[in-house]
């Protein structure tokens, strides 16, 4: 009970606290390689038109629902928490300001508007100036997926630093 | 004249193990044992007696589950704990705020 009325052991103590918080943070943080695998789905999902015909193309789509279904009632029967975290055996904090939230939201939605507009247009211009006429899924792939990737990084870093700021 | 300690300061949380196990249950929505007792660096048995009694106060909650046959338990920090544990870090704040600054003669 020193630090009741010694500074320096309170300091001490706050100095344990910020320690441990940065190490919790720092093994809650997602791994590396689900930014990895975020490109490589994102940029391999549109990258696989130049490939497969029409029936491939379903059959990628069929699996991408599969996915998202198996991630739904995972998510379902965990009552909320992500499969990775029960995996990792950690789930960092969910609460974020709802102007936060909005935020994301909307750029999101902007994002996907704007592909939705002029992703082709801009993705085939982008294969004939690389030297790639041939594959403009895979160039547009690659573009999309590595901005995809940034986003949802930065997301992460933006809703780190709006944890931080909470606990202050 | 020399202030009194301020309030919010919890007898629980003035052990060293217990303020670094609520630092990392305040920081995570929940964890497993295993992360947890990883991330302290403590064994097993030192991590159960110090969670037992941070639960009998009503700081944390554990919840046994199975993984197929093998059993994990994750902890989590309650409403209360979080309170008990931001109102503790204030005052810790607070009191360190009171050190004088180095090299005021006669310090």
């Amino acid at each position: 009970m020193d630090e009741r009325n010694d500074p320096r052991k309170a300091a001490e103590a706050l100095a344990a606290v910020r320690t441990h918080q940065e190490r919790a943070d720092k093994a809650a943080r997602l791994p590396w390689w689900v930014y990895a695998l975020t490109f490589v789905a994102s940029a391999g999902l549109s990258a696989a038109n130049d490939f497969v015909d029409l029936a491939g193309a379903k059959f990628i789509a069929a699996v991408v629902v599969v996915l998202l279904i198996v991630t739904f009632v995972a998510g379902l029967l965990g009552r909320g928490t992500a499969p990775l975290s029960r995996v990792r055996g950690v789930q960092p904090r969910q609460q974020i300001p709802q102007w936060a939230f909005a935020t994301l939201v909307v750029v999101g939605a902007a994002g996907v508007w704007v592909i939705i507009s002029y992703g082709g247009s801009v993705a085939t211009a982008l294969a004939d100036a690389v030297g790639l006429p041939g594959y403009p899924d895979t160039v547009a792939g690659v573009v999309f997926g590595a901005a995809f990737t940034l986003l949802f990084a930065l997301s992460q870093f933006a809703l780190g630093i709006l944890r931080k700021r909470a606990d202050r | 004249m020399t202030a009194g300690p301020p309030e919010g300061l919890d007898r629980l949380l003035s052990d060293p193990t217990r303020l670094a196990i609520m630092s990392v249950l305040c920081s995570v929505d929940w964890c497993d044992f295993a992360f947890l007792r990883d991330t302290v660096d403590l064994s097993d048995s030192a991590l159960s007696k110090q969670l037992s009694t941070l639960k009998n106060s009503g700081q944390v909650e554990q919840q046994r589950k199975y993984l197929g046959r093998v059993p994990k338990t994750s902890v989590r920090a309650t409403a209360e704990g979080r309170d008990r544990f931001r109102h503790h870090v204030e005052a810790l704040r607070a009191i360190a705020e009171r050190i004088p600054p180095a090299g005021i003669p006669g310090e």
